[in-house]
């Protein structure tokens, strides 16, 4: 496999927020909404396992350097969890990137047991996994059992946000925010909001 | 060819605008060599965009020196070495041209055909020369193709700009296209045939108002009579805006590996320049609708020298 530092783009001694970064940053340019409507879709997806298999093992890696430290990124980082040893353990296998394992637990819990929790985590391994239409589903399900948690509306939001349109993070001048700006950040909006059916702004 | 597809360069950092005016130079000197001097007059920011996507899609290596030439003759200037893409680029030009002054002869009245008879022999040079050393038959017959199947849907008179605009796609696509295999492919085929779209739009949107006192054929005339209203420049604005977006998707796929400048200028023109030449566009149809063409003389002055 190449470096997967390379495939991400950054450095090898980048922070685990730039790492975090530039990650969702190409998943947002390699996001299947984007290709939905283009005979390019699976060159797309192609990339994304690239950048998932990539930001898996570079997880994996820090983990095992530096496990006491508890080196993280991701949405499973603080423990609000309801006390169930059982998830604490799951969280920990995400953590450190070990999603198949993680992937086995969750399914032996019987049918009856499956919380919010539960189906909250199974979403974030879809999102590791590139199953971002399953996600969002296990997302919607968690938040629907346990509207108030602050944690799972997060990931749901978060995940609804990815699909952004043209002329992402696209950098021009480092002069801060001008008017140009606003405009394309409302038709980047906009263009997000006719994606999912709505409308930002009636007249385009 | 049309001038829309160039860099916007305020917001270029000096390496990569460097980069760009290297190809730039290059591109003019392979044209010199594989087609003959007289195809350096048709150099255009278009083409130089086209060499350079090539050459992302392509991954090939490329080197610079510094060299004088006729245009520039008092000091060296650096330019991309010769290679595939910018050789490629020269023939299809030549292709290009010599097609389009055969549709100008056969569509074209007045000073505009007799410049066009003119420059017939010089053009027909030029591609022989492709067709000979540059082995482009294939090409050849393709813009062959496409162009007179988008004269006969313009003689039709149809009020379409979709029809038309596809098979400017399908040409555009074919140029950057070829020579690519399996994903490359893919990729070359989407970009050129969403930019292709891009361009036709925005010429028949540019050229309106020439085109209707030239009783020539432009499918917005048709569509909309002489004069846009705000809606209507809106719902074409946002065709345009879907068609960059359709080509974003494409773009984004292209490996550019290790080469930042290749990648800073590609995206420069794609989401900097090309907007800004249908917000140019947009602003000249808006003055002509106000007959305030002084005006518009002053800005596109403007632009020319902010261009420079």
């Amino acid at each position: 496999m190449n470096d997967p530092y390379k495939v991400l783009g950054v450095s090898s001694n980048a922070t685990d927020e730039e790492i975090k970064k530039a990650y969702r940053d190409l998943a947002r340019k390699y996001h299947p909404d984007k290709y939905r409507d283009s005979d390019l879709a699976d060159l797309a997806s192609e990339k994304m396992k690239e950048i998932n298999a990539a930001y898996e093992e570079i997880q994996k890696m820090r983990a095992a350097g530096a496990s006491s430290s508890g080196a993280s990124g991701g949405y499973a980082r603080n423990e609000s969890s309801t006390g169930n040893p059982k998830y604490s353990q799951i969280r920990r296998m995400i953590n450190s990137g070990h999603y198949a394992e993680a992937d086995r637990i969750l399914n032996e819990v019987p049918q009856e047991n499956r919380d919010a929790e539960w189906n909250f985590l199974r979403g974030y391994i879809c999102v590791r996994r590139g199953h971002y239409v399953d996600a969002q589903r296990y997302f919607d399900i968690a938040c629907s059992m346990d509207p108030y948690n602050q944690e799972y509306y997060a990931a749901q939001q978060e995940l609804a946000k990815r699909a952004n349109g043209y002329g992402r993070g696209y950098n021009t001048s480092a002069g801060g925010c001008s008017g140009c700006d606003v405009c394309s950040g409302l038709l980047c909006a906009d263009c997000c909001c006719e994606c999912c059916g709505g409308d930002l702004i009636s007249c385009c | 060819m049309f001038g829309y597809v160039k860099t916007y360069t305020p917001e270029l950092k000096v390496a990569d605008y460097e980069y760009y005016r290297g190809a730039y130079c290059g591109l003019c000197r392979a044209m010199g060599k594989c087609t003959g001097q007289c195809s350096r007059m048709t150099l255009s920011y278009d083409f130089a965009f086209l060499a350079l996507l090539r050459l992302s899609l392509s991954g090939e290596d490329v080197s610079f020196s510094r060299r004088r030439c006729i245009a520039h003759p008092l000091r060296k200037r650096k330019m991309m070495e010769r290679n595939r893409e910018l050789d490629y680029c020269a023939y299809a030009a030549a292709l290009l041209t010599y097609h389009k002054l055969n549709d100008d002869i056969s569509d074209e009245r007045g000073a505009k055909r007799a410049a066009a008879i003119f420059a017939r022999p010089a053009v027909k040079r030029m591609r022989r020369k492709a067709l000979k050393k540059g082995d482009k038959a294939e090409l050849d017959a393709l813009i062959a193709e496409k162009l007179t199947r988008l004269a006969e849907f313009e003689s039709s008179q149809e009020a379409s700009v979709d029809i038309p605009a596809d098979i400017f796609g399908e040409l555009l696509a074919g140029i950057v296209e070829f020579g690519f295999e399996g994903s490359e492919r893919r990729i070359a085929h989407n970009i050129g045939y969403h930019v292709g779209r891009w361009i036709y739009v925005t010429d028949a949107l540019d050229d309106l108002a020439q085109d209707i006192e030239k009783k020539r054929y432009n499918p917005f005339a048709l569509m909309y009579g002489s004069e846009l209203d705000e809606r209507e420049r809106t719902l074409i604005a946002d065709a345009l805006k879907n068609e960059l977006c359709d080509a974003e998707a494409a773009f984004d796929l292209i490996d550019f590996g290790d080469n930042k400048n290749l990648e800073s200028i590609v995206y420069n023109v794609f989401y900097l320049g090309m907007p800004r030449a249908v917000d140019a566009v947009l602003a000249g149809e808006a003055d002509r609708e106000k007959k305030d063409k002084k005006d518009k003389n002053c800005r596109r002055k403007d632009n020319l020298n902010t261009d420079e």
